[in-house]
């Protein structure tokens, strides 16, 4: 008699490989009126095949959208097939397809296929993270002058800074929208993602912007966070805008004033 | 009474779908209780998903439904994983947490709900599993029915005799998914009648109703579509035999408004009244008469 582990690898093959079933397997399978034993077994390979699909578009609707569904089906299964064995967890297909899509982008068809996936991964992680009960402006506004050089910001866990090749704001909006998405627009895209309530929201920043909000994600004082606006035209003006709309948009949890000694 | 048991009789209600969290968040409740896939819900640091539930269960009893627990696995049990199920129950205190009689994993790898062969072998690896998931959870767990398209050529004993050993053995619960029962009797061509008389009355803690797709040869378990004409017999046929048992509709597949699901449950709650009289259709204790 068969054993337990021996029928389980024969039909984890048969689901994690071409779907065709061995003859060993078939051998296991009882006579039943309906179908044959092949059409039978090989349900159970489409079922794991419609399972990984159905998982992979429910976590990257827009990119389903975009490639429409014989383009998407064609990538979740090469995406599968040269997944990395043995661990194959939907969690770990989910959270590696942006990598997988940057390996080959013009395969897909267009080159931004990989950061629109990043940006709906980041989307959905925000969505599960928490933001706590951060401060309206009224905190910005009630720091001293003088305290600035030495106060740092810490932020909410619903929030990511991406670096992207690709403008893929415009994208997800044309998707989001029903029109004719535009074609891949190179150059550095930052994008902001976070949570506030039950809503994700993403938005471009500049570059100067985000190399404040890199500069106080990584801790640093707000004199340090600021010098990332020395280029502007108006440095004072656009590092007072750009922290005025963290708080506005609810992104900083707390602030903290050290003056290192200072009495 | 000497072999008497008693569930809470919690009503209708939906298995809630990630499309209707909005609405969720946004408008009162209307069904008696709701069942969650867990795998949605464990490891969550926060966020819209927890609201959700947090917001749910505030106001209905919640049961955990949980696909990925492989309990016939010959894989180790996931014991992160049940570490995680196990504070999520510890959260949102659950009616009880489920899974399927079915393996859905193999090397680590995740596949589907795949079926086991129903022998000596089958019977003890799953007792011991199921032993240790309660062990694990600390609370009560319940194994669902799967649906087949294949039967082993080495199985000895009737899947519902294989369901009513596990749960004699474990004292677990049984969800017995009707919809399931009837496209594993159509595929497999056995008697759907005594798939149900098989079932100890007293282990029945939970029904399911789906839809189910026909594709000639075989009944795909599909949970789309409303409930068949032919399930909702053999349902009336399991509230007969069973009484009036805590009922879930699952629909999966070209999920609509979430007040169709709802309609669903209340010709669920019809029929139970049609059947029970008025001890049907609302929540209260009921009291079974033993198995055996």
């Amino acid at each position: 008699m068969v054993k337990l582990a021996e029928l389980q690898q024969k039909f984890a093959s048969l689901a994690t490989g071409s779907g065709q079933p061995s003859a060993e397997l078939l051998g296991f399978i009882a006579e039943a009126p309906g179908a044959s034993a092949s059409a039978r077994v090989r349900m159970y390979a489409e079922n794991v095949r419609v399972k990984t699909t159905d998982g992979l578009g429910a976590a990257y609707k827009r990119l389903a959208r975009l490639l429409g569904p014989t383009l998407f089906q064609e990538l979740t299964d090469g995406y599968v097939r040269d997944f990395p064995r043995p661990r194959r967890t939907m969690e770990e297909l989910v959270n590696g397809l942006p990598a997988f899509l940057a390996l080959e982008a013009d395969r897909w068809g267009r080159p931004d296929v990989s950061d629109l996936a990043t940006l709906e991964l980041a989307r959905s992680e925000m969505a599960g993270e928490t933001t706590g009960n951060p401060p309206g402006p009224e905190a910005l506004a009630a720091l001293a002058p003088d305290e600035w050089p030495f106060t740092r910001l810490r932020f909410i866990a619903a929030l990511r800074l991406l670096r992207l090749r690709f403008d893929v704001g415009s994208l997800w909006t044309c998707l989001d929208q029903g029109v004719e998405p535009p074609l891949p627009a190179a150059g550095p895209h930052p994008l902001l993602v976070w949570r506030e309530h039950h809503t994700v929201f993403h938005s471009v920043l500049s570059a100067e912007e985000a190399d404040a909000l890199e500069r106080a994600l990584a801790g640093r004082t707000l004199g340090e966070v600021c010098e990332a606006f020395a280029a502007c035209e108006f440095p004072a003006d656009a590092a007072c805008g750009a922290l005025a709309g963290w708080f506005e948009d609810h992104l900083v949890l707390s602030l903290s004033t050290d003056r290192g000694g200072d009495p | 009474m000497p072999g008497t048991a008693s569930r809470p009789h919690l009503g209708h209600g939906v298995d809630l779908r990630p499309e209707h969290y909005q609405s969720l968040l946004e408008a009162p409740l209307e069904m008696d209780w709701v069942e969650v896939i867990s795998e949605r819900f464990v490891r969550t640091r926060g966020g819209i998903r927890l609201d959700v539930l947090e917001r749910v269960r505030r106001e209905v009893p919640v049961a955990l439904h949980g696909t990925t627990l492989s309990v016939g696995s010959v894989d180790p049990l996931d014991r992160d994983y049940l570490r995680a199920l196990k504070a999520l129950a510890d959260h949102i205190e659950p009616v009880w947490v489920s899974d399927h009689l079915a393996w859905s994993s193999f090397g680590g790898a995740d596949l589907d709900m795949f079926p086991l062969p129903y022998t000596e072998e089958s019977l003890d690896h799953v007792v011991a599993r199921v032993v240790a998931i309660q062990e694990a959870l600390g609370r009560t767990f319940l194994l669902e029915n799967p649906s087949s398209y294949v039967a082993f050529r080495s199985s000895a004993i009737r899947e519902c005799d294989f369901l009513a050993a596990v749960a004699q053995r474990t004292h677990c619960g049984i969800l017995l998914d009707v919809n399931n029962v009837y496209v594993s009797a159509r595929n497999l061509g056995f008697d759907p009648g005594e798939y149900l008389a098989a079932i100890p009355p007293d282990r029945v803690q939970e029904i399911h109703l789906a839809g189910h797709r026909d594709l000639g040869g075989l009944l795909a378990d599909t949970h789309e579509g409303p409930v068949p004409s032919a399930v909702w017999e053999l349902y009336r046929e399991a509230v007969r035999r069973f009484g009036p048992v805590p009922t879930i509709v699952e629909w999966d597949t070209a999920v609509p408004e979430l007040d169709t699901m709802v309609a669903e449950t209340r010709r669920a709650a019809r029929i139970e009244k049609e059947v029970c009289g008025e001890a049907g259709g609302t929540a209260a204790e009921v009291r079974l008469a033993g198995h055996g």
